[in-house]
């Protein structure tokens, strides 16, 4: 009988302890004689929850892999077609080129680089068919040679990239029925080729050109809502395969005819949350599954067999992976509520190790001069401001050299006071009364940018030395309600509300003079910033709505991140721990409370190689 | 089968909703205590543990209307200086 070693190239080890696991760790297999178990670190797949696309836009379609995928069309509330695209990074969602237009139900796949967007739906609009044709080059969209037909209702029956895709099935007309079509295209010309064993829409359809796998699909009715049939197609023709363990329709698809990936779909479960694989000559499912259902969903084209994304219009994304490393994705929970409900007050610090100070609480206007510290377990209160009020300049310090410079109490004031981690004492006044500013840096080299003076929202910016005030370059626009984070010389303010409406702007401040950085998803205002100018994580705050969104950016573009659970505006607390620590706000609005003490906590993502017991069976 | 299930519950902090549960289920609160929460075993338990009660789209959409409209009203009551300072809570539709 062979050993381990000679069929795996690893002897089996005899360890006082786990070792620290890598992934060169994969298939060893050791003995740990502490606890006497045999154990080993072999790959496993999973789903994790990624945060969801910045638009809710049903019968959207994209493609690409789990680290470079699209999205693009779909409907918004009206019915109304889009045009949008968005772009996939492996953590989050951001704004790409916009196509040339607006559809549903696009027949969409291929690399970030390389995608085609064909065909698709104008409904409401007549005719329905479309047979537009759309390149994507990772920024822009370009209008190609049309479709000899077209298709739609046609989730996840197209794959390849460009300059090799294809496109099976579907409905077209008039009079809209089934069809058995396969389309390829070459870059540059369409062709049609042989065709699919059944007419069906909502094939699953994975793989290359001339090495595709379909199964199930929807058949015409009064038949069954899905079938369970799947061919192989080889360049020219399709040939029957085994059928599938599911019978469903329109899901999800990736990786390659022998290595191939079939999740979620419909009607109902276990076809809307159930992986199945494919090996080329049968089906296996998967142990893994979604934790949401979906069906109708855009899904990664171009991944290999061991990752995936799916995401279903409802912004819930979901990222598989088969390898020895357990991922568990950032969240937002339920944190431990502060002691005082107020909003628009002013926070600093880390996560653990934070400091929330003034504010006003309504109904009733009462002005705030509480201060409390958060210590990464629970909420202590501190001594008071000298000065209620609220409306304070955002983000400049730490919990233990905070800095409260302006705000409003009967009138906007332009007082300072700084707390030392115990008390609060007199500062040297600012220039000029002002509040709402947005700001960033310490107590010895703090920026307060624009906000409100007298009168209105102005560009005023001023440093701030630990003992006075120097006039700073003043901000490229005059805005107030934004928020900042970063050092004196490496700040960054985002959005805010400007004359008419609010913003989506970022400017990046480096010590002397302002320059413009990546927009915002959206223009943005009463959001909490934590991090620094190019890890920045941008917390809820209102769109004029208040939000749940939360995003990241990099110091170049803006991508989505986890959702808080509930729509918060004006929320405070971390502001230099970043995306990949931790965060904690609190207070703020939540609708229809103006002045919330509720709190959610962020957890980071982690990834670990996880050594697994072996015993038997 | 519907994404999402509607429940009322109240909101008693720290654990209410984990890093886990946002994990295993899509979740949004609105106004009125509603919840929205993701259609599979883990959002049902996750609202039944917490002693929700399970409610319509529509019974959902007309508690959340009904404390909308009374932030509204709150709102419209606020002196300038804080109406500056904050949106009018806008109309909620439910997905």
């Amino acid at each position: 009988m062979a050993t381990y070693e000679e069929i795996y190239g690893k002897r089996v080890e005899v360890l006082d302890a786990d070792p620290t696991l890598t992934s060169a760790y994969e298939g060893q297999v050791w003995y740990n004689s502490t606890t006497g178990t045999l154990k080993s670190v072999v790959s496993f797949s999973a789903w994790s929850s990624v945060a969801g696309q910045n638009n809710a836009y049903p019968q959207s379609y994209g493609g690409g892999t789990t680290d470079a995928g699209w999205i693009c069309g779909g409907y918004s509330p009206g019915p109304t077609k889009q045009n949008r695209t968005e772009e996939f990074n492996g953590t989050g969602w951001s704004a790409g080129g916009n196509l040339n237009t607006a559809r549903v139900d696009i027949m969409a796949a291929g690399l970030q680089t390389a995608g085609v967007a064909a065909m698709g739906d104008n409904s409401p609009d007549s005719p329905r068919t479309m047979t537009n044709t759309e390149e994507y080059n990772g920024a822009s969209w370009t209008n190609v040679n049309a479709a000899p037909g077209g298709m739609f209702e046609n989730c996840g029956s197209c794959c390849g990239t460009e300059p090799a895709y294809m496109a099976v099935g579907g409905r077209s007309g008039p009079p809209q029925s089934r069809q058995t079509t396969t389309m390829e295209y070459d870059g540059t010309n369409w062709s049609t080729a042989g065709a699919y064993p059944a007419a069906l829409g909502g094939i699953y359809v994975s793989g290359t050109q001339t090495a595709a796998i379909g199964s199930c699909g929807e058949p015409p009715p009064p038949a069954p809502a899905a079938v369970n049939t799947s061919a192989e197609y080889n360049g020219a023709s399709w040939t029957a395969v085994s059928t599938s363990p599911i019978t469903r329709r329109s899901g999800g698809r990736s990786g390659t005819q022998t290595a191939a990936l079939f999740f979620g779909g419909s009607p109902g479960t276990p076809a809307g949350t159930a992986t199945l694989t494919y090996d080329g000559t049968t089906f296996a499912t998967d142990p893994a599954s979604l934790a949401n259902p979906m069906g109708g969903q855009a899904s990664s084209t171009n991944s290999p067999g061991t990752t995936a994304w799916s995401c279903n219009p409802n912004q819930v994304v979901e990222e598989y992976n088969k390898s020895i490393n357990t991922i568990t994705a950032a969240a937002w929970a339920a944190g431990t509520a502060s002691n005082t409900g107020r909003y628009i007050a002013s926070g600093v610090g880390s996560n653990t190790a934070a400091v929330v100070y003034g504010g006003v609480y309504n109904p009733g206007t009462s002005l705030k001069n509480e201060t409390e510290e958060w210590n990464g377990t629970s909420w202590s209160e501190q001594s008071n401001l000298g000065t209620a009020r609220f409306g304070i300049g955002q983000g400049i310090g730490t919990q233990t050299a905070a800095l409260a410079y302006g705000g409003y109490t009967t009138t906007i004031v332009s007082s300072v006071e700084e707390y030392n981690g115990a008390s609060w004492t007199a500062g040297t006044s600012m220039p000029a009364a002002n509040r709402i500013q947005g700001g960033f840096g310490t107590q010895t080299a703090g920026v307060s940018a624009a906000g409100q003076g007298s009168p209105g929202k102005w560009t005023n910016s001023y440093e701030y030395n630990g003992a006075s005030w120097t006039t700073a370059t003043a901000y490229p626009t005059a805005v107030e309600q934004m928020a900042g984070c970063g050092t004196e010389t490496a700040g960054l303010i985002s959005g805010g509300g400007a004359d008419p409406g609010l913003v989506s702007t970022q400017n990046h401040y480096n010590g002397a003079s302002w320059t413009a950085g990546g927009a915002l998803l959206t223009a943005l205002a009463y959001q909490n910033n934590n991090g620094t100018q190019t890890s920045c994580q941008i917390i809820g705050g209102g769109t004029p709505s208040y939000t749940t969104a939360v995003s990241t950016y990099d110091g170049t573009a803006v991508s989505t991140s986890p959702s808080l659970a509930t729509a918060r505006g004006y929320g405070r607390g971390t502001t230099t721990s970043g995306a990949v620590t931790g965060a904690i706000v609190t207070c703020g609005s939540i609708p229809p409370q103006p002045s919330s003490n509720t709190s959610e906590e962020f957890t980071a993502a982690t990834e670990a190689a996880t050594a697994k017991t072996l015993t038997t069976s | 089968m519907a994404h999402f299930i509607y429940g009322v519950a109240t909101n008693t902090g720290k654990g209410f909703f984990t890093a886990e549960d946002r994990r295993a289920f899509f979740l949004r609160g609105y106004p009125g205590n509603v919840w929205m929460v993701g259609n599979n075993v883990n959002g049902a338990m996750w609202l039944a543990e917490k002693n929700g009660v399970e409610k319509t789209k529509a019974e959902a959409q007309a508690l959340i209307d009904v404390e909308v409209e009374a932030a509204q009203a709150a709102w419209d009551a606020m002196s300038d200086e804080e109406k500056a300072m904050t949106p009018r809570p806008s109309d909620v539709t439910l997905p």
